[in-house]
């Protein structure tokens, strides 16, 4: 429990980086909000959105890991609802099966798109590929830990 | 896969929770395996025939494993 202790510290330490950095960057965006191109406003909703939903979600979430750092019952619930094996196996047989969903859905996408835009046949292409990059690189750097 | 979990769980008045917690899992993977949804690992089924007191044969039941 204690290497969970010292790996739940560090993940802090990095989620309140990482909340501290966005507030950052988006203060600086909005003070040079001037010198940007005008976006639509759908644009503008989404990124106030994002910021607002992750600045929540990050300090939800170091709310719940200082309350269950003082609470050993609540530290070890924690551990279990994160490391147990059934909940493991849901999610590797949901993102196999998403993985494949998504590429089927990129090609399929890309193809079609391809006999009315360009720009949106490079964009699909593009991102097709950069998931199967990201898909064989894990999968060879698996194959060869397991 | 049939298992005596529940059996043995009943007979000690533990909750699916309090068993979940001793062995390290959730109380929905203790229901998944006393019902035989899940199939537990070797290290799962070893804690929990070890926390009874029992063997994994004694606790889990593998006759109708499919033989290869």
């Amino acid at each position: 429990m204690n290497a969970y202790k010292e790996k739940m510290r560090t993940r802090m330490n990095l989620v309140s980086f990482a909340a501290a950095g966005a507030a950052l960057i988006f203060a600086g965006l909005m003070l040079y909000r001037d010198h940007l191109p005008v976006l639509p406003s759908f644009i503008k909703g989404f990124h106030i959105g994002a910021f607002i939903g992750f600045e929540v979600v990050a300090a939800w979430y170091l709310g719940k890991c200082m309350r269950a750092r003082k609470n050993d019952t609540e530290m070890k619930k924690l551990y279990i609802a994160e490391n147990d094996e059934r909940t493991g196996l849901i999610f590797r047989n949901a993102s196999t099966l998403g993985m494949s969903i998504v590429l089927i859905g990129l090609g399929v996408a890309a193809i079609v798109s391809g006999f009315f835009n360009a720009n949106v046949f490079f964009t699909l292409m593009g991102s097709l590929i950069f998931v199967l990059i990201v898909f064989y690189t894990l999968l060879i750097y698996y194959a060869r830990k397991l | 896969m049939k298992t005596r979990i529940a059996e043995l769980r009943k007979q000690q008045k533990l909750s699916q929770e309090e068993l979940g917690l001793a062995v390290g899992v959730t109380r929905q993977t203790i229901t998944s395996l006393e019902i035989g949804k899940y199939m537990a690992s070797l290290q799962l089924a070893y804690k929990i025939a070890k926390y009874f007191g029992l063997t994994i044969e004694e606790v889990f039941d593998f006759s109708d494993m499919e033989e290869l």
